[in-house]
């Protein structure tokens, strides 16, 4: 039987609004772009701080329904909407251990969702650790300052997901 | 997700094919541009906002579903679509298939940046066979964002309707091949040559490989 003949694919250039201006003069430098762009982030910090505090209290918040027996469907997705939040945003905002402890959780989190054995004593700790990471004196620190905090915290996700972190 | 620390400069972004040194030349121009932010989290989406802003843009929508994002493009053209893979319900992968389907759709070839916190091999790959343009590891910073954007508006690639795919050309990488030896009509011929040297140890081949998907020279 002969094969059906492979539709060949159509390859065009397209011009689009961006392209054209990316062309024309008059654009903003990368040095300018980024340091205009930093200050815009850095005005953000006091909102930041207040985000940063409702999220932990959500996620807290969903944590202890689990605590009190709640199955996975009604604070599974919640506690992991808050947390992926939490991971996107604080390394952004110089908070980067807020996104390794939230980055962890969150692995936590999906493997509860298929199907592993929801460790509560895990997920409390590491729900502790984002509240310690997230105090103003933990802000600026990055993981390469607190290695035995790190390796801890890694040493126990390895332990209950089964695979190096 | 990502390991956050371990690799702090290659997190800030990811492009399946990036060539940081190309990414830094030329300025952006974002201004009277109709950039459309798609994050439900309002916080992400005000950061990505603050950061556009400082790069010039003037016109910014916002919008925190599929749906919603969706019913804008109805009715009106876009430049930029800046969408989180996550976007509520269907995800942006799957709002980037329809954008690119929809052949009605007046921003069929919008660029789309996908912005991820998980740029698994396997999640890059999903974005980029939706038809998206880059992808945006979250965290990210202003810096990288600019990157990304500069990426693709310097370095515009053709576009590809296979009848199973419909966007940007996804080969973009892979420049090696030599004088554009490949599987399309266009391409030139595949011929062998004799060997010129001892071939490559395995380990060798999959550290050039690591070192293009990271974005290394």
């Amino acid at each position: 039987m002969a094969n059906a003949p492979i539709p060949k694919a159509r390859v065009f250039h397209v011009e689009t609004q961006l392209h054209m201006q990316a062309r024309a003069s008059g654009g903003v430098s990368r040095a300018q772009a980024v340091k205009a762009a930093s200050m815009e982030v850095d005005k953000l910090k006091p909102a930041f701080d207040e985000w940063l505090g409702q999220e932990i209290a959500l996620l807290v918040e969903a944590v202890e329904r689990a605590k009190q027996g709640a199955p996975c469907g009604d604070w599974l997705d919640v506690a992991m909407i808050h947390c992926r939040q939490l991971h996107d945003v604080g390394g952004t905002m110089g908070c980067e251990l807020v996104t390794l402890v939230a980055d962890l959780l969150y692995k936590t989190f999906e493997g509860v969702a298929g199907g592993a054995e929801c460790r509560l004593d895990t997920i409390v700790c590491y729900v502790d650790a984002l509240q310690l990471v997230s105090k103003d004196d933990y802000r600026a620190i990055g993981p390469d300052q607190t290695p035995d905090l790190v390796a801890g915290l890694r040493k126990m996700a390895e332990h209950v997901n089964g695979v190096a972190m | 997700m990502r390991r956050p620390h371990a690799d702090a400069k290659r997190r800030a972004g990811t492009g399946w094919h990036c060539a940081p040194d190309d990414m830094t030349r030329g300025s952006l121009k974002l201004y009277d541009l109709h950039i459309v932010i798609a994050e439900a989290n309002g916080f992400q989406s005000t950061l990505v906002q603050s950061m556009l802003r400082g790069f010039g843009a003037n016109i910014i929508h916002e919008t925190r579903s599929v749906a919603a994002t969706m019913h804008l493009l109805r009715d009106r053209r876009i430049d930029i679509l800046i969408c989180d893979a996550k976007l509520p319900t269907e995800g942006g992968f799957e709002l980037t298939r329809r954008i690119r389907r929809d052949v009605e759709s007046p921003n069929r070839i919008v660029p789309v940046f996908v912005m991820a916190s998980d740029t698994r091999e396997v999640t890059v790959n999903a974005a980029r066979d939706a038809g998206a343009n880059m992808v945006i590891a979250k965290p990210m910073s202003p810096s990288a964002l600019y990157d990304r954007l500069s990426w693709v508006a310097l370095r515009p690639r053709q576009f590809v309707d296979s009848g199973s795919y419909f966007g940007p050309d996804r080969r973009f990488k892979i420049e090696g091949y030599p004088n554009g030896v490949g599987r399309r009509s266009t391409d030139t011929p595949l011929e062998v040559a004799d060997d010129a040297g001892p071939a490559l140890e395995q380990t060798d081949i999959d550290s050039l490989f690591k070192a293009a998907r990271e974005g290394r020279d």
